[in-house]
This record gives structure tokens, C-alpha cells and sequence, in this order.
């Protein structure tokens, strides 16, 4: 399958459209399709660090969405799943490994630079800090991405950087405050 | 007169455990009462050991049961998902305040308490705390000084293991210290910084309750910062780690567990307490022990809640309350979140470990003379790290770039907490309320709000905050000057104030009421001020020290 253009000026419009959509016509199909809706959480979470689909962020969403948990709502979901949809070349589920990491880098962008409104900032901001939150919990995102010392056992208070990399996952005071 | 006891203490923390011990080690056969679960040294940290992708919510909390259960005691630090275990349902435990006061009671009913979940910050009150009341006329002058106090600070600091350097400030005494635990390379940097900018400050490591060298069987810390689990390595003080296996080890201690104390009775024809009328939290049961002496370390408003239900002919407002000041002058130190700065030098530079401790700079102000509007004094304690995944949630960047540069640590940052001291006001107090908890005791309702003197040292901190911060290159990402509401700092005390004279204050320079003189209470309710320092060590050394007074009383038969 030949791989898709970079986003260009159509893709751009198509954003501002989306932007304008009403969000319950985003939200729909996605609220009547869960399945699909988490799935694309998996594919969204692929496309921002390679791998974390693996940590199965939508299921781990879903199990816990009635919660709050994370500050992740239906809303949300919806409306980043439908953003992302609108920006894929092809049926989300077919989409290339490179298509993938193009489409979330472009929603990623649009989001930050608010061109699909602030909410739907607000809304990406909270996604993406759920999906990092999912993969760097999980065993492969905290162990073996990063480093995880259930007993340290020394305190070195002032070592080179690159000692310390990659950092201990389970480094309290980053966790509490970063 | 035969007793079931010689001595009964009614609270498991950090008080609570010194004086089992203590009175046990004397030669007193002591119930030692728990009105929560028993929690076994160990095996009792049922999440010590789990790794985030072990617990149910990844160690991110389930919102709907903190809002549901934990309202209050969630918003407090220590709370995290692995610890809620030590902490009370709020649901379950409820209390009142009013909407100007918002108090924030952050509590552990379990054996151990809040021995369990404390910050662990241990520094010694000096002079300039014992005398502040008396010199500026907020509260009562405290009958005691600190030279009353030292040989017992340096009994407590012995036994329990306290890492710290000496630094000889007068304002802030130096103990008997282990090899203390060094300053990350950001916090030497500022530390150095102000060292060469200043004459009346310093930064140093702050002093901690975490063993640096083994002692007693406990094995030194592994630098994990999950304290607030429970550490089978005793490598921090709790009640589970220290006093009560000493109090054990006497052969002389029963302890019960899921006891609730109801009141005390009190004995009008010898003007002594003599039992004290208990519920079983689970069963409801009603039981009653008898004993010679009294120790209340039940923390400091359940301490003054318990005395207030002791009613009686005698005292128609409160057990050993004819100063009517039972319950009055609760006190809880300001805090807020000076500043929090990112730091763009040493960037090359890191650490491995969790340190469980933190820089403190130590009170600078008001030391010799008043030099300011506000009265007193405040303390900073902070700490330095470098910034993790979190980071790149909030900027763009997405794919293999991002996991790489996740890889690194982020940006270093310093923040700063200023802790300042409360004054002691009348208006500030804790009563009974109308309405009864499942056991038919009533809520206490906790009015305490910080005035204009706390507002003014922590506006004062924060400029102060900034003025070092600058001493580095950084920026502020965030700095605020209002203080949290009471109950925060869960440094709360006061309530059954220490004073000279019995007309206003309700325990002696001994720690012994004024009006009961069987009853020692020793937890932070005895508090006359605050200072600016951590507490729980000063609860300690009072309570070794009453203790072997009141052991004394009571094998010379004064008790």
C-alpha cells in the first residue's frame, strides 16, 4: 500500500471543518460504537509512543471510565477519536504503521496549536497525558522502557545524566510533582 | 486500691507508642488501646511491595471511591493508592466544620495511627519557640524551657534514629544525629548560593525519622520513599518499628485493638480518674478497664473530644476543664507553596534513589529583635528533582522522537513549602456537636481559621522564596502566599493547652491536668504555640518525660 502524503493544505481544511463540527455530531457514531472508540485508542496511543498499544490503554480506559479515572471522560474519547478518524487517509483500522504516526503527529499539532478549538485541546491534553500514564504504569512502559528499582538501596545524590538513563520510573518526587 | 492496670494509654501513634514504652520499660503493667485495626509490623503492608501495574488503578487512584470515601484525606500528601489503607474513610468518620474554617483532619485510625503516614521531619523547639508567647503575648507562657527538654529530646533521638548534620543554630538546637542524608546536586547549588548571599540563612538537609546506619534490628533505609506504605525493613519510626516492640519486649503490655474510648470516669471522692468506658468498633460491645494512671495520646482533638464527653457533676464542661480553655487555642502551622521553579543549570547532573527527606532552611526571622510587621516566624522545606514522563504530555511531540526523549529526565525543579507558625487563638477551637457518629459519640465540630499574622509570614515567604530562587537561573511556574486551610500541615494541636496556672491551661509543665492529676495527656492537644516546626518530635519528648514522672508517681503510691 503506497504511503500517504504528509498532511497538506486539504487535511488542514478538513481540520477547520471538524473544528466547526458540533461536537455531538463527532461524538455520536463513536458514543454508539464503544469497541471502535477504544480501539482507536489503541491506535492513537501506537502513534504516540511506539509500542504502548501493547499496554492496551483502550481497554484499560474502558474498564475504568465510569471512575473518571485519569480525568478521562466519554467525551473526550469521542471527540480526539473522532478528530482522528477525519484525519486518516484510509479506514482507521487499516491505516499503516507510518500513516499512523503521521495522523496522530498532525492531531497532536492541531490540537496544540488550537486549531480544532480549546476544547478539543483541553480534550487532547488529557488523552495524551492518559495514554503516557497507561504505557509508563505498565511493566513494559516502567521496567523495561524505563527503569524500575523496587528497593534503590543507596541514595547518589549527584551522578552524571546520562547514569541516570533511562531514570527510575518509580522516582516519587517526579511523579508527585512533574 | 487494685486496678485492672497500673496505666492505661489510650492512642497507638507516635506518642502513644513512646509512652507504652516508656511506662512499660518503668515497670508498669499497661493497656495499651487502639481504637482502629491491628496492623502487624511487615506483613500488615498489604501494598508495600506492589509495583504500579499491580494495584487496581495503576497507582493513579479511582476518583468515584476518593470522592466517595476519602474527600478530605485524599487532598493530603502521603495519600496515594497504596497507602489509603492507612488512612480513614471519611465517609465513615465524619466531622464538622464551618464553611469559614474548611478544616482539613487528616487521620489513621489503625495501630500505629498516623506513626504510619508521618512526614517524618524531626527538629527540636528551641528557646526561642518555649519563650514566643511569653514575649509577645499571644497565648500563655509555656512553664517549661528548653533546657527542661533536652536530656529528653536526646533520649528520644537516641532510640529512634534520626539522620541530620549539626549546624549550630541557635533557633534551631542541634540532636544526636546519624549520618545525615546529602543534598541533590540542585539543592547544593542553591544551598551554596545562598551561603554566599546571604548572612542570616542557610540551606541544609532537613532531619528525618529514616535510619542512615542499622539499629536495634531495623536495617537502614533503601531510599524506596514509599514510607507512607509501611516499611518492613523498619527503616523509618513508627509505633510498628520501634516502640512498641520495646514495650513488647517488657513482657508487661496488653494491647487492644478496635477499642474506642467513650469517656473516663472520673472518682469525685478521690479526685482521681479510674476507668475508662470503652466500645468495641466492631461488635459494639461495652467494656471498662480500671487503672492508676492515665495517658491521653489519642492525637490532639480526639484527646480533647474524649475529655469533653467525660462529663460529670464535677466538671460539667469537660473532664479536668475548670479552666474552661478545654478544647480552645487549637493550632495548625500555615503552609503554602512558596514557589516551584523550573532550573536551567547543571543540566548534565542527576541522582539515583528516592531520598524520603528534604532541604529545610531554617527560621531567619524575628531571631534577635522584631524586625518585621508580623510577629515570629517561618521555616522553608523543599526539595530538588528532575521532571519525568509527565513532561511530555504537555508540549508537542508525538512517535519514536517523543519515547526517545522520554527516556531522559526533564528539566530540574526546585520547590519550597513554607511552614509558618500558628499563634494560638481563643476564637480557634474544637466542641461537640449536636450530631452522633455509628457509635453514638459526638462529632467534633473544628472551627479554626489562620489570621492576618499567618497571612503576613507567608506573604513574606513567598518574596522571600523568590529573592533565592533568583540566586539560580530559573523561572517560576508557580508561587502562592495564601495559606492552605487548617489541617494541611496535619500538624494540628492544641486544645488541652500546658500552663502554669490552672485557671487557664489544663495540663501542668509535667504534662499532668491541672484538675485530674492521673491524667497525662501528651499528644499534641498539651501544645501552648506552635513554632514552625514539625511537632511530633517535641510530642515525644514530652511524653518520655511525663511518663517517667508519672511511673515514679505511681511506685512511690502518689498515684
Amino acid at each position: 500500500m503506497p504511503e500517504p502524503s504528509p498532511p497538506t493544505l486539504p487535511r488542514r481544511t478538513l481540520l477547520t471543518w471538524a473544528a466547526m463540527l458540533p461536537l455531538a455530531s463527532l461524538a455520536s457514531p463513536e458514543h454508539s460504537r464503544p469497541d471502535v472508540l477504544f480501539q482507536r485508542i489503541d491506535l492513537i496511543a501506537e502513534g504516540l509512543i511506539p509500542g504502548a498499544a501493547s499496554t492496551s490503554p483502550g481497554l484499560q480506559l474502558q474498564q475504568r471510565l465510569s471512575t473518571g479515572w485519569l480525568g478521562v471522560d466519554l467525551n473526550a474519547l469521542a471527540s480526539i477519536t473522532a478528530h482522528f478518524a477525519h484525519l486518516t487517509p484510509s479506514t482507521p483500522s487499516d491505516i499503516t504503521p507510518n500513516a499512523l504516526n503521521e495522523v496522530v503527529a498532525e492531531l497532536d499539532r492541531a490540537c496544540f496549536t488550537e486549531e480544532l478549538g480549546t476544547e478539543a485541546k483541553q480534550q487532547w491534553a488529557t488523552v495524551k497525558m492518559a495514554v503516557l500514564s497507561i504505557y509508563f504504569a505498565s511493566q513494559q512502559g516502567a521496567a523495561q522502557h524505563l527503569r524500575y528499582a523496587a528497593v534503590p538501596g543507596r541514595w547518589l545524590p549527584d551522578i552524571p545524566q546520562q547514569q541516570a538513563t533511562p531514570y527510575l520510573s518509580n522516582d516519587w518526587l517526579a511523579m508527585w510533582f512533574s | 486500691m487494685k486496678t485492672d492496670f497500673d496505666a492505661i494509654v489510650i492512642g497507638s501513634g507516635i506518642s502513644g507508642g513512646w509512652a507504652a514504652k516508656e511506662l512499660t520499660e518503668r515497670g508498669l503493667r499497661v493497656l495499651l488501646l487502639e481504637r482502629g485495626r491491628n496492623i502487624e509490623h511487615g506483613s500488615g503492608y498489604s501494598n508495600e511491595m506492589k509495583a504500579p501495574w499491580e494495584m487496581p488503578f495503576m497507582g493513579f487512584n479511582n476518583p468515584e471511591l476518593l470522592q466517595q470515601d476519602y474527600a478530605v484525606q485524599s487532598k493530603g500528601m502521603n495519600f496515594d493508592e497504596w497507602s489509603m489503607p492507612h488512612f480513614v474513610k471519611d465517609s465513615e468518620h465524619p466531622y464538622l466544620t464551618p464553611e469559614h474554617s474548611n478544616f482539613q483532619w487528616r487521620r489513621g485510625y489503625q495501630l500505629g495511627g498516623r506513626s504510619l503516614t508521618w512526614g517524618r521531619q524531626c527538629y527540636r523547639w528551641s528557646d526561642l519557640d518555649f519563650a514566643a508567647n511569653k514575649k509577645d503575648g499571644y497565648g500563655i507562657d509555656w512553664p517549661v524551657r528548653y533546657q527542661d527538654l533536652k536530656p529528653w529530646y536526646d533520649h528520644v533521638e537516641s532510640f529512634i534514629g534520626i539522620n541530620g548534620t549539626k549546624e549550630n543554630l541557635p533557633q534551631l538546637p542541634d540532636g544526636i544525629f546519624q549520618p545525615h542524608m546529602p543534598l541533590s546536586a540542585i539543592e547544593q547549588l542553591l544551598a551554596d548560593r545562598i551561603a554566599k548571599n546571604y548572612q542570616d540563612r542557610k540551606l541544609i538537609p532537613g532531619r528525618s525519622a529514616n535510619l542512615t546506619q542499622a539499629k536495634d534490628g531495623r536495617a537502614p533505609c533503601q531510599y524506596r520513599y514509599i514510607c507512607h506504605r509501611g516499611c518492613s525493613f523498619g527503616a523509618y519510626f513508627s509505633t510498628q518499628s520501634s516502640t512498641l516492640p520495646a514495650a513488647k519486649a517488657t513482657g508487661r503490655l496488653t494491647l487492644k485493638t478496635d477499642v474506642i474510648v467513650d469517656t473516663i470516669d472520673h472518682d469525685s471522692a478521690t479526685g482521681k480518674a479510674s476507668h475508662v468506658n470503652c466500645i468495641n468498633s466492631k461488635t459494639g460491645q461495652r467494656t471498662r478497664f480500671s487503672a492508676k494512671l492515665f495517658f491521653l495520646n489519642a492525637s490532639a482533638f480526639n484527646s480533647v473530644g474524649l475529655l469533653l464527653r467525660s462529663r460529670s457533676e464535677h466538671f460539667p464542661n469537660g473532664l479536668a476543664n475548670r479552666s474552661g480553655t478545654l478544647g480552645k487555642y487549637i493550632m495548625d502551622h500555615a503552609h503554602s507553596l512558596s514557589m516551584v521553579a523550573s532550573v536551567h543549570e547543571l543540566e548534565d547532573r542527576s541522582y539515583f534513589g528516592n531520598r524520603p527527606s528534604n532541604f529545610i532552611i531554617p527560621r531567619f526571622t524575628n531571631l534577635e529583635k522584631q524586625q518585621h510587621d508580623f510577629v515570629r516566624g517561618y521555616s522553608y522545606q523543599g526539595v530538588g528533582f528532575r521532571t519525568n514522563w509527565k513532561r511530555g504530555a504537555r508540549s508537542q511531540g508525538t512517535g519514536q522522537a517523543l519515547k526517545n526523549a522520554l527516556t531522559k529526565q526533564g528539566e530540574w525543579r526546585i520547590l519550597m513549602v513554607a511552614f509558618a507558625e500558628c499563634l494560638p487563638q481563643e476564637y480557634n477551637r474544637v466542641t461537640l456537636a449536636n450530631k452522633l457518629d455509628k457509635w453514638g459519640l459526638p462529632l467534633l465540630n473544628i472551627d479554626m481559621r489562620h489570621g492576618e499574622n499567618e497571612e503576613k509570614l507567608l506573604r513574606h515567604a513567598q518574596t522571600q522564596a523568590k529573592k533565592m530562587l533568583k540566586l539560580v537561573n530559573s523561572n517560576v511556574l508557580a508561587s502562592h502566599n495564601a495559606p492552605e486551610p487548617g489541617g494541611a500541615a496535619v500538624h494540628e494541636m492544641g486544645g488541652a493547652r500546658m500552663g502554669a496556672n490552672p485557671n487557664q491551661s489544663v495540663v501542668n509543665g509535667n504534662n499532668q491536668c491541672h484538675d485530674v492529676n492521673n491524667i497525662f495527656i501528651t499528644d499534641g492537644a498539651a501544645m501552648s504555640s506552635s513554632a514552625n516546626q514539625n511537632p511530633s518530635l517535641t510530642y515525644m519528648a514530652f511524653t518520655a518525660r511525663a511518663a517517667a514522672l508519672a511511673a515514679d508517681m505511681v511506685k512511690s503510691g502518689a498515684l
